[in-house]
Parts: C-alpha cells; structure tokens; sequence
C-alpha cells in the first residue's frame, strides 16, 4: 500500500517538475473545445453536446496519459526496477491517471459548459459517470501506454491501441450521460451504470494482471 | 494437428450444409423469405470467427509464459479469425441491403463486429511495430488478452442490453429459439463445425508456411 | 360422448389446416424449386467448395514435401 502510494507520489513530483505536459493537455483541451465552439456556431441540441464533450474528452485522454511511461523506456525504469514491484507501479500508475483524467475531464465539462452552455439536468449523474469513465480509461490508457512505450514510442500507437478497446466503455458512456442531460433516474439506469462500473473493474483487473508479463525484461 | 480426416471432414460438413441448406424446409416468414437461408451460410461466419480467436487467445496465454511459437500461432489463427469476419461482414451487408433497406445500420450486432475487426487490426499494427520476437510475443500476447476481453463485452454483452434489428431481436421475425427450428438446428450446427475446422486448417497451412521460412531466415 | 370426442378431434386435426390459411401466404421460390433450379445453384455451390478443398489440399501437400526436406 506504502509502496502504491510513494508511485503515485513520485509520478506527481517527476511530471510537476515537468509542468509542460500538463500545459500542453490544459491547452489542448481549450483550443478543441473553442473550434467545437467556432463551428457549431449555434446552441447545442443535448445530443450533439453529449458527442462532442465525449470525442473531446476522449482524445484528451489518450493524449494526456500517453505519457505515462515516456520516461520510464529508458532511464527511470532502472531507478524503479530496483525497489518497486511491477503490480505496485502500475497501480499507483493508473491511481494516478485516475485523478489526472478526472482532473482534465472537470476541466474539459468545465469549459465546455461555459462556452456552449450547460444543458446538465442531473449534475451528480453526469459527476458520477464521469468518475466511472475515468476509472475505466485509465485502467485501458495506463496498460496500452505501457505497450506503447515498450513498442517504442511511435506517437500513432497509443491511438490506434486504445480507441477500438475504449469502445465498449465509451457506447455505454454516451447513452448514460445524455440520460443525465435529459434527466436522469437512478432506479431505470443502474443496470447501465452497474455495466459501466464492471467494465471498469474488469479493464483494472486485467491490466494488473498483465503488466507483469510486460514489464519484465 | 496432422492427419486428413478432420479437414475433409470440414469440407463434407460445409457441403452437407449446401445442398441440405438450399433444399430443406425452412419456415416462412415475412421480410425473411428464402433469405432465411443465409443463416446456414453468414451467421457461420461469425461462430467460426469467434472460434479463431478463442484459439488464438489461448496461444497468447501460452505465449506469456514463454512458450516458444505460441505467439506464430496467436497470430495466425487471427488472421483467418479476421478472413472469416471480412467475409461475414461483407455477406451480411449484402443481406442487410435487401432486408432493411441499407447496407449499413448502427445495429449493435453491426458496431460489434466493427469494433472487433478494429480491435484485431490494431493488434496486427502492434505485432508489426516490434521488431525483437521475445518483444514482440510479450506485447501481443498481452494485448490479444485485452482484446478478446473488450470483443467478448461487446459482442456478448452490451448487444443484450439493447434491441437489435437482427432476426430474432426486438420484435423482429427470425432465428431465435421458437424460430430455429429442428429442421434447421443440425444443418446450422454442422455448418459452424465444419467453417470451424476449414478455419483451423487455414491457419494450420499459415503456421506451417511462416515456421518454414523463419527457419530458412535463421 | 362417442360423437364429442369425434368433434374435438375433428377440430383438433382442422385446427392447423384453418390457421394456414388464414395466414398471408409469404412468398418463396416455390416456382423455381419445381422447375429444378435451385440444383444448379447447388451445383455452382459446391464446385466452389470443392475446388478450394483441392487447392487446400494441394497446398497442404506441398508444404508438407518442404517439411520433410529438412
């Protein structure tokens, strides 16, 4: 559990030295959603609200957790290799993607609403999807950046990876949280939401298992 | 896997399904016509398609625990997994053009097979961006597991939380249990088995010809 | 009695007789499965097969000839 924790925490002070990375997602962020803005030069039907938010939270995630093992290819994986556990590192990795992802995605909703409006009818709904979506992405985007970065950092790769395996989670995103734009009921969607939930437990499960194979070298 | 019994008896199986397919009693029904046939023919194509790669994710497994041409076998059996969705793809296209009017819906049993083939795409781009083989069997093997992992939820899962406008779903006249009936049941159960096994024995030539020409590179 | 019982299987047997032909009648190929067509598709149909299972099995043998070289 120490051990979880010190991961989370040393990725926190590496990549705060290295406030760039953050910068480049904030900057990101606001540039897709200002062109989402530009084009769609009207008010928002929810639904086209709901696929924009999601495609742009979506890419923004990719990018934004691509960089969890950028460094570690090379030269701090010999510094953890010596004292961290491969189970351990990739917890505290996707303990760590979990509150940046949830981060950008406030962020994201944050800068959405306040430039296309807020057309949210059950803000603790939305919150809560959002939480289980980014618990289940960064499950999926730590292993896959792990791959990516074993494969050799070609920059296309964290894409082409984890989009097709974002599916599942993402369709099901989408019909839970325009439910939430249009009015949301506990009792009639927590089948949904109990789905979302095992989608993001079984990613989790799977990447801890995995990431031993991948990791020994 | 030597011997030739079990491939001719997969080509006896898929002809069997041919000629009894085309000439049995088959229940009529509106919209489906004679086109309920292609159940003998189409929907093969998917039961064998998720046959190749339940194999091909036990090779992956054996290729963690460094099992030497597993990983040669993962991926071939893949491929012809992929041949066999190319194929259902296209065929249910056809079909769907006739039957619903479009060659293309956003069915859910449509975006499943999709995503599937994108998934199993992006697991041949991967397997070709990795020179080292140690490397390349690792990584593979661990993202064959995800993936059949992320197939199996969205082919077997997330479809039954919503209507499909395949025959059989939502209201739609078709092959579910009342519907596929005995006449039909062992023509469609011998089709399966048979694509199963002419799949296996593609995969089986593919294996052969790639393990001969590594050897010849090494 | 006697004549009930003759009465319920009467209806019994016309029962399915009666819904057939209340159905619309669907539209299949009978036409052409009498004029003996649908033996040439099959015909087409398993000439296919059949010439991939020979291209298969020729291939099978040839890999199987490099096998044993070595």
């Amino acid at each position: 559990m120490k051990a979880i924790f010190r991961v989370v925490q040393l990725n926190f002070q590496l990549e705060w030295s290295e406030r760039r990375s953050y910068f480049s997602i904030l900057i990101y962020v606001l540039s897709t959603v200002y062109l989402s803005n530009l084009v769609f030069n009207e008010i928002l039907s929810p639904e086209s609200w709901n696929a924009f938010f999601w495609v742009i939270f979506l890419f923004a995630a990719v990018q934004a957790a691509y960089r969890s093992f950028y460094f570690e290819a090379d030269q701090r994986f010999l510094l953890y290799y010596g004292w961290v556990k491969p189970e351990h590192l990739i917890l505290g990795k996707i303990i760590y993607n979990f509150f940046y992802l949830l981060a950008v995605a406030l962020f994201t909703s944050g800068f959405f609403g306040f430039l296309m409006g807020f057309p949210i009818a059950s803000p603790g709904a939305f919150i809560t999807v959002l939480t289980l979506a980014s618990l289940g992405f960064s499950s999926i985007l730590t292993l896959v950046a792990a791959i990516s970065a074993k494969a050799g950092n070609n920059p296309a790769l964290p894409a082409i990876l984890s989009i097709p395996l974002l599916y599942p989670q993402i369709l099901t995103l989408s019909k839970l949280s325009i439910r939430s734009l249009t009015g949301f009921s506990w009792e009639i969607n927590a089948q949904l939401l109990i789905v979302l939930a095992l989608l993001a437990l079984v990613s989790l499960l799977l990447s801890f298992l995995l990431f031993p194979y991948l990791w020994r070298d | 896997m030597k011997g030739i019994w079990w491939k001719a008896l997969g080509i006896i199986l898929v002809l069997y399904s041919i000629i009894a397919g085309l000439l049995g009693e088959v229940p009529r029904l509106v919209i489906l016509n004679e086109t309920i046939r292609v159940l003998y023919y189409h929907v093969p194509m998917w039961f064998s398609m998720v046959a190749m790669m339940t194999i091909s994710l036990v090779f992956s497994i054996r290729a963690l625990g460094e099992k030497r041409g597993a990983d040669l076998r993962a991926s071939e059996f893949a491929q012809t997994g992929f041949l066999l969705a190319t194929l259902g793809l296209l065929t249910g296209m056809v079909w769907a053009r006739f039957t619903w009017g479009n060659f293309w819906t956003n069915d859910p049993k449509l975006n499943g097979t999709a995503v599937t083939m994108l998934i199993y795409l992006a697991y041949f781009v991967l397997r070709n961006s990795v020179e080292d083989p140690a490397k390349k069997a690792r990584l593979a093997a661990v993202y064959n597991i995800f993936a059949f992992v992320m197939m199996i939820v969205f082919i077997g899962i997330l479809p039954r939380m919503t209507d499909s406008l395949h025959p059989g779903n939502g209201g739609n006249p078709g092959f579910n249990q009342y519907d596929l009936n005995s006449d039909m049941r062992p023509i469609f159960y011998a089709a399966v088995l048979g694509w199963i096994l002419i799949g296996t024995w593609i995969s089986s030539l593919r294996i052969r010809y790639k393990s001969l020409s590594n050897e010849e590179h090494s | 009695m006697k004549n009930i019982l003759k009465l319920l299987l009467v209806a019994l047997l016309a029962a399915p007789v009666k819904l057939a032909a209340q159905m619309p009648a669907v539209e299949m190929a009978d036409t052409f499965r009498q004029d003996g067509k649908i033996y040439v598709v099959i015909s087409i149909m398993a000439i296919i097969l059949l010439g991939i299972a020979a291209y298969l099995f020729a291939l099978d043998r040839k890999i199987g000839k490099l096998e044993k070289k070595d």
